[in-house]
């Protein structure tokens, strides 16, 4: 996978769910070293799109193409070893250490009777590029916000996925572990990943990403750059709000 | 590996102390009635294993510790089963000339549990979801039980047949035969390594159905497949020892404290476990009846397991583990 190349496509999809139609011919390319930002109102379909793109959601109508293949035909191993997904918040209940945690992301390689040959040194190097190899013996519902976040993206790594998408990572979060979550996922798009994340926070967007995608009602309102996406006008389309010039939160990690 | 080595002698003791339990001794025992015991604590062990996994699996599948065999409605159908089948064998004689006494009972359990799975395996098919299948469950359990109690006022204009479908419904190891524990142990042994082989993606569906999804479980046919084993392992045990409660919801439970949430060593322990404590009811149930007779088994279970579940769920639940 060379920087740059289309790694996962859209075309024209729609998706139903509960007989209501949530997503409406959105159409995006996703490309390897870049960071695509999601963002919306509440109920715009950004979760949505997040689960179509992973193949939790199936298409009502159009595409979600990854290496040359449409993610629906695809079995779920074949899936998870493309396309890895990160939740807002993880369901995993107590009893768990970080480092079984993270071995979830070795499943869609494992065999039916053993572990695959790269199994722990997948995991070893999925905790240390997130920065949480101390955190391995640590029981995983005993950890922060910002721990917990960083694991579940090191079991998203551990699947060796070239594609990674995150459903509003940092929504729980505090400034500070925002940030740290914001400059990991640049590293790993420096990297080589593709990664494609749904925020609510617009200053965040607008460091963060590479590419910008504005949703509203299931629909795309604009796509492009951030400085031609979070305009004043598509704000206040999308938001109904007034966006004040030379906004910004005015704060960064230190030695950023 | 402690606990393995644990679970697996307190299964030595038992099944010794059920082959040396009963009014004629040790010394004085025959070749038949030592055959019969075997029957009796194999039909234990088997039930026991059964009881226990099924627990873990229904557990893993709803990710509820206190899930059971029963919330599917497997259980239920089975039983329903083997009452129409006790029913039948003594209104209608005839029946047994088509199909073996040995036969029958084991045949009309899994029949009934086929009904229920098949209706559980028809919705999961359609809607997908766990919660759907848990409701549709619950009530077939409640439908089924419902239909098992006007079977059983029934049966009370027949003496006979009323005190058959009363020991069966109150649950007993001691009517098991070696046809019908012949039939029941291939069944449970595939069961068993057939759940032992979903462990890993049972561990996986602990993160919730998407997560799940995501890492590459195929949701549908866990939930499917989990079902089936379910269901083979209910049955079984229902046929070989009727309404034996509680199993699968302590053992698997006092397991998974000491083991963690992975299903394969789960499993494992579990089917041992399962095994003892079944066994050990049984000779309790021998040894602690004033008189001649015996405690119904699934009295035993819920008499000991109800207030250990409470002691038990209160330990775990203030140390944070459950």
């Amino acid at each position: 996978m060379t920087p740059g190349e289309a790694v996962l496509t859209v075309s024209a999809l729609s998706v139903v769910r509960s007989g209501r139609e949530v997503l409406h011919d959105i159409s995006l390319s996703l490309r390897a070293g870049d960071v695509q930002v999601l963002i919306g109102p509440n109920g715009s379909g950004k979760s949505s799109l997040v689960m179509a793109l992973c193949g939790l959601l199936p298409p009502a109508a159009g595409t979600v193409t990854v290496g040359g293949a449409a993610i629906a035909r695809l079995s779920p191993r074949a899936r998870a070893r493309l396309v890895a997904y990160v939740p807002q918040r993880s369901e995993l209940g107590s009893g768990l250490s970080v480092a079984q945690v993270v071995a979830m992301g070795r499943f869609a390689h494992d065999g039916a009777w053993g572990r695959d040959a790269a199994h722990q040194a997948a995991i070893s190097e999925a905790l240390l590029q997130v920065d949480a190899l101390e955190l391995a013996r640590r029981p995983f519902t005993e950890l922060s916000g910002g721990e917990t976040q960083r694991v579940l993206i090191a079991r998203a790594l551990a699947t060796r996925a070239s594609i990674l998408i995150l459903d509003e990572p940092s929504s729980a979060l505090d400034v500070a572990h925002r940030l740290g979550i914001l400059r990991l996922l640049r590293r790993l798009a420096e990297a080589g990943k593709a990664v494609l994340v749904a925020l609510h926070d617009l200053n965040e967007a607008t460091q963060l990403a590479d590419q910008v995608v504005l949703l509203r009602s299931g629909r795309i309102l604009a796509q492009g750059s951030p400085q031609q996406v979070i305009t004043a006008e598509h704000v206040r389309s999308a938001y109904g709000v007034t966006l004040l010039p030379g906004g910004g939160y005015g704060y960064a990690l230190d030695g950023a | 590996m402690r606990l393995m080595l644990g679970v697996s002698l307190a299964l030595v003791v038992a099944a010794a102390a059920s082959l040396a339990t009963g009014p004629v001794g040790w010394a004085d025992l025959d070749h038949q009635l030592l055959l019969l015991r075997l029957i009796r604590l194999l039909a234990g062990i088997l039930a026991g294993a059964a009881l226990a996994v099924a627990g873990v699996l229904m557990q893993g599948l709803f990710r509820n510790p206190l899930a059971s065999p029963s919330v599917t409605g497997v259980s239920a159908g089975a039983a329903l089963g083997v009452e129409l089948a006790l029913m039948g064998s003594v209104l209608l004689p005839g029946l047994l000339v088509i199909v073996p006494a040995a036969c029958l009972r084991p045949a009309a359990g899994f029949g009934g549990a086929a009904l229920a799975l098949g209706c559980l395996l028809a919705v999961a098919r359609r809607r997908g979801d766990i919660t759907s299948v848990v409701l549709l469950g619950m009530v077939l359990s409640m439908l089924f039980s419902a239909l098992g109690a006007y079977l059983l006022s029934l049966a009370n204009d027949r003496w006979e047949l009323g005190r058959i479908l009363v020991t069966f419904t109150l649950g007993g190891i001691d009517t098991a035969t070696g046809r019908s524990v012949a039939v029941a142990a291939p069944l449970v042994a595939v069961a068993l390594g057939a759940s032992w082989c979903w462990g890993r993606t049972l561990d996986v569906a602990l993160s919730g159905e998407h997560e799940a999804a995501s890492l590459g479980v195929d949701t549908r046919a866990m939930m499917r497949w989990t079902l089936v084993w379910t269901a083979v392992l209910a049955s079984a045990a229902v046929t070989l020892g009727g309404g034996i409660g509680f199993v699968g919801l302590i053992v698997p439970n006092v397991v998974r404290a000491y083991l963690g949430p992975g299903h394969r060593q789960l499993i494992i322990a579990s089917a041992l476990g399962g095994a003892a404590f079944l066994t050990a009811a049984d000779v309790c149930a021998r040894v602690l009846h004033p008189g001649p007779g015996e405690i119904p088994l699934g009295a035993i279970t819920s008499l000991v397991g109800a207030p250990f579940f409470i002691w038990f769920f209160s330990r775990e639940r203030a140390a944070g583990r459950l």
